[in-house]
Formats: structure tokens, sequence, C-alpha cells
């Protein structure tokens, strides 16, 4: 193996080791295992861990820039944009992650995310149809916190999110808000505020206002129209319907 | 059902943690209106409730353990089939399954009928062959490998295993496992019970999810009710669950009891992993001891697997979904006579006039 090669080699480990987000907990020992290429002979080859984490970088930091310079103009253009930097792994870590080790250097770091907030804050700036009581910054952060949760955890609610995000925007998609229309429909609700679902077995209870919701629910899940019919039988303000049926849209997502 | 026949069911057990199926299997077929024969409860051990409670049974008798080999289990059932001229035996534990499977034709040449799965359908639901039959019946299911030593727990993940695993007797018990040394100590606890190998399978997330039935042994599967657990005991058994009604796990069930053409009770238990997807953890050749459920439903599979034996045609309905069942444990007084008739004579008749009483 040439010294090239097992260059290549190692800076794959650390593209993979960066992807699976545990790049804070990086050593020899991890990037021997995710490169195939032993420890002693690494170590023969690598002055030392921190200059092997320093060249990565630099070659990472090109490849991040090509990426992150071009701004899309369409949702649609935003989308795959996003879409890209999340299943390329070690990029979105680098652009995204909380959890970094300490021998990255900051400074790289903080040039390429500052590059990449500005981006994607003209990419949205330039979207039509952005929700009109919400700042580009706040669509901005809202966008980062959602594609977070996607990089960084693996659990329901982050995948039900990388779901969203393949063919909308966290904001264009307020049908994601509630379980699956089929889940929905098959509830056994009873007027005590007993709710059961028959296929996976979960019970759950919910007051009056939280049953008329979800019986709207099993027909719609259209928010403008579950608020025009909870406000046209009940005397309440579309804030407050608004406020409860997200509330309400979280717990169910948390039992169903 | 025109003859009233004499059934025998193994596995009178009922240790609160993880009580055997035999009582409650009795319980169902007593308790159906279509049967009006007589239950004879076979037991190993002289303490299992089941030996004692004239409720279900009519008659009990011990039997020799597994591991005195299938010639004694013959002999006795010889004994026993003197006394009761049984019709129909049911085994409902593991561990004598594929004993009972060898002296098939000598029980039916004594006119005993049965209707259980033959050695080589048995060892398709082993433990450790799961990922064949899942794959002959397109279902996922976890990876399983066999293991001999407690050492191989501290350099598995040279091999691609990761924590939390599943460590696994052959027919009984699973502890999981986050680290080597609680592998290893779960993997002593268990050889010391169960003996070797030990099996371990990767864990999975998500919420377990139980389907009973049994195969005609042509493929079809006869009378499914599914249930998931909503409280366990420290063994993982149910201690209470709620039945439902899954599409999903219900032709992943008739699915491996097509691919295997599988004859007699079973359960399934599947996990429902949390991306969503069904994986098979296990595939038990018997009925499961939360089986008195089928009767709280409206579908008795017990009494309807003795009409199918004895050549009738039962009829399944729609059952009830959303029906709970909540175990509980009580104590049963016994006389000194009958524990002495237990111990000594291996045989109780057991008095059912007190049950009409």
């Amino acid at each position: 193996m040439t010294t090239e090669e097992l260059q290549n080699a190692i800076y794959k480990g650390i593209d993979q080791l960066a992807a699976e987000n545990r790049i804070a907990h990086i050593s020899t020992q991890l990037i021997s295992r995710y490169s195939g290429i032993s420890e002693g002979k690494m170590l023969r080859h690598i002055p030392s861990l921190d200059k092997v984490i320093s060249k990565w970088l630099k070659v990472k930091e090109a490849e991040i820039y090509d990426f992150i310079s071009s701004i899309p103009t369409t949702e649609e253009a935003l989308l795959k944009k996003i879409n890209a930097l999340i299943d390329n792994g070690y990029m979105a870590t680098l652009l995204i992650s909380g959890s970094l080790d300490p021998l990255i250097e900051t400074d790289t770091l903080r040039k390429l995310r500052k590059q990449f907030e500005k981006t994607i804050l003209e990419s949205i700036s330039k979207l039509n149809g952005l929700p009109a009581d919400r700042s580009t910054e706040d669509l901005y952060n809202e966008l980062l916190f959602f594609v977070k949760e996607v990089v960084e955890l693996d659990n329901p609610e982050a995948r039900r999110k990388r779901k969203t995000l393949s063919n909308s925007l966290p904001w264009s998609a307020e049908s994601d808000l509630f379980p699956e229309q089929e889940i929905l429909t098959r509830l056994a609700t009873s007027e005590s505020g007993f709710v059961f679902d028959p296929v996976s077995g979960r019970s759950f209870t919910a007051n009056e206002p939280a049953i008329s919701i979800l019986k709207i629910l099993q027909q719609t899940t259209n928010i403008s129209t579950i608020i025009d019919k909870i406000t046209t039988e009940y005397e309440v303000t579309r804030e407050n319907v608004e406020r409860d049926i997200l509330e309400f849209a979280g717990r169910l997502r948390g039992v169903l | 059902m025109a003859k009233r026949p004499v059934v025998a069911i193994t596995g009178m057990n009922a240790k609160p943690d993880n009580p055997g199926p035999g009582m409650a299997v009795a319980r169902c077929i007593k308790e159906s209106e279509s049967f009006s024969g007589k239950i004879i409860g076979l037991s190993y051990d002289a303490l299992d409730p089941g030996l004692y409670r004239p409720h279900y049974c009519n008659a009990t008798y011990m039997l020799p353990y597994p591991s005195s080999g299938e010639e004694a289990l013959l002999g006795r059932i010889k004994e026993i089939h003197a006394h009761e001229n049984i019709d129909i035996f049911i085994p409902c534990l593991d561990a004598e399954l594929q004993a009972v499977a060898r002296i098939k034709p000598e029980l039916e040449e004594l006119g005993i009928k049965t209707l259980i799965p033959d050695q080589e359908q048995l060892k398709l639901r082993n433990k450790y062959n799961l990922p064949e039959l899942a794959r002959m019946a397109g279902i996922k299911t976890p990876g399983v490998t066999r293991v001999s030593s407690a050492g191989w727990f501290y350099d598995c993940h040279m091999e691609g295993w990761h924590y939390p695993l599943v460590v696994k007797g052959l027919f009984y018990d699973a502890k999981v496992a986050n680290n080597a040394d609680e592998a290893a100590a779960a993997f002593h606890s268990i050889a010391a019970e169960w003996g070797l190998p030990i099996l371990v399978q990767q864990f999975v997330e998500g919420e377990e999810v139980n389907l009973t039935a049994y195969g005609d042994g042509r493929g079809n599967m006869l009378g499914a009710v599914m249930m998931k657990k909503r409280a366990i005991t420290d063994k993982g058994k149910a201690w209470a669950g709620i039945s439902i009604d899954d599409k999903k796990l219900y032709d992943a069930a008739a699915a491996l009891i097509k691919a295997a053409n599988w004859p007699g009770p079973l359960e399934v238990e599947v996990m429902l992993d949390t991306a969503g997807h069904y994986q098979l953890i296990e595939i038990n050749p018997r009925f499961p001891a939360w089986i008195y459920l089928s009767v709280g439903v409206g579908r008795n599979l017990p009494a309807a697997l003795v009409q199918t034996i004895m050549g009738d045609n039962p009829e399944f309905k729609q059952y009830h979904i959303g029906k709970l069942f909540i175990r509980y444990a009580e104590e049963l007084i016994v006389s000194l006579d009958e524990f002495e008739s237990i111990a000594i004579n291996g045989f109780l008749a057991l008095n059912q006039e007190s049950v009409a009483n």
C-alpha cells in the first residue's frame, strides 16, 4: 500500500466516523477500526492524531465550500441541497452537529458554518409563499433545528422529520404534524374520553376539546378546516384553537 | 363433536413469573360448550398447581422428565392410557416437543391423536434457524448465533455484534445484556439452568406483539388471535395484554405457517421496531400461557383444536378487539392426602363434585 493509498483509507475512515456523528470521540483506535488500517501501521506513518485531523479538515474544507457556495433559488433546489447534505454524512456533522472533537479547528469550522448560514438565509429569502408571521431568520433557525435533530438523533421523531424533508420544508409540512390518516381513522373513541388503537393496542385518555379535535382529525388533517369547524361550534379564538391543536398533535405523535 | 374425547394436556406448571400453558389450555377446553369429554393433566413436578385443580382436570398424572428419554415417556403414557383411554394428546412445553414428535407413530398406534409438527418442522423454528424460516416467509429477523463460551462476549465486536444483545436459553429464558460483563453473567445463569449452547440474538428495540393460532399441516393458518403485551414480568412474560387486530402481523404469521406447512398450535412473537418494521423474535411450537384470552375474545382455540383433531370443522367468527387479560396469583389449598397421592403414586383423581358445589 502506497503512502497515498494509506492516507486515503484513513480519510475515508474519518469520513465514516464523522458521518456516524462519532467524531467527538475520535481516537487512533477508532480511526484504525473504521479505516481497516492497523493501529501500529497507522502510527508509523502519521505524526500525531491532531495533525491527521487537521489535514483531513483541509481536504474537506474545499469540498464543503464548493457545496455551499451556490445558492438554491427554488424550494425544490433548497430541499435537494438539504437532502444531499444529510445524505453526505460527514458534511452534515461538520456544518450542523453540536458534538465535535476539540481537535477540530474552530476557526475553519466557524467560517464554514457562517458561509452555510449566509447561503441558506439568502436561499430562503428568495422563496415564494413563506409564512407571513415569521422572519427569514426564524425560518432558517426552524430548518436548522429540524435538520440537526435528523442528523444527531435516531428515534421515531427524527425519522419522521427525515421523511418530511424528503419532499417538504418544515414550514410547508403541516400535515406531518399529525400521525398518518390511516392510524387516526381506525381509532375507537368514546364519549368518556377513552381512545383505543385496535392495531397497536395502545390506549390513552383525552379531554372533551381533544376528543372534538380528534373526531375532526379522523376526517381531515387540514389545520384551517379544523380551526373553522371548532370556532363555528365553540366560542373560542382561532389563536387558542391553533395552539390547542399543535399541543394535541404533539401528544398524539407521542402516544400513537 | 359426537364422541366424548379424553384429552391429555401437559404443562400444568404455573409459576407466576413464567407460567406453563397447560392449565390455560385445559381451562379453555373445559369451559367450551362443545366439549363434554374428560381432561387429563400431565406434569413433571409434584408442586405444579394444575395437578390439584379439579376445575380444569378430571385426573392428573406425573410424567418422567424429558431428560429420561422418549422410551420412559412412551412407557408412562401407555400406563396412563391403559387407565384413561386417551384420545387426544396436547403437548404444551417446548422442551418435550422433540420427544413427542419422535413417539408420534407409537401414539397413533395406541389410538392417541396429536396435531404437532414433525422433527424437521421443529428444527425450522429452532431459535438459531429462525433467519432461514424468516427468509422463507419474507419477514425480517434479528441476527442469531450459538455461543458455547462466555469469553465470546468480550470479543464479539470483532464479528460485528454490538450491545445490547439478548442472551437466550435453547428452550427458555432470555436476558438483555448491555455489556460483556452482563452478558457473561446471563450466559452462566442460563447455562446452569438450561444447558449449552446459549443463543445470542441482536436486541431489537420496539414493541412486542404476539399471535397465536394453529396450522392444519397443509399450509393454512386457523383461528388467529393477536395480543399486545401491556405489562410483563421480570422474565418478560405477559402479565397483562390486550387483543388487537394487526393485518401485517396476521400476514406474517400466515406466511410462516405456509412456508413450514405447520401443523398444530404455535405462538409467533414479533417486535415492531422503532423504524416500523416487523422483526420475528421467536416461534413457540405450542399455545402460549395467555391462551385463555382466546376464550375472552370469542375464539376458543384449544377447543377448536380438539374439534379439528376429532375431524370437525370449527367455525371462526370475527373476534373482539380491545379485550384485556390481567394475570394474578392466588394460593391453592392442597390436602396432604392429595399431595401424597401425586408424590407416591404419580396420580390424582380430582373430585368434580367439589367444583359444582
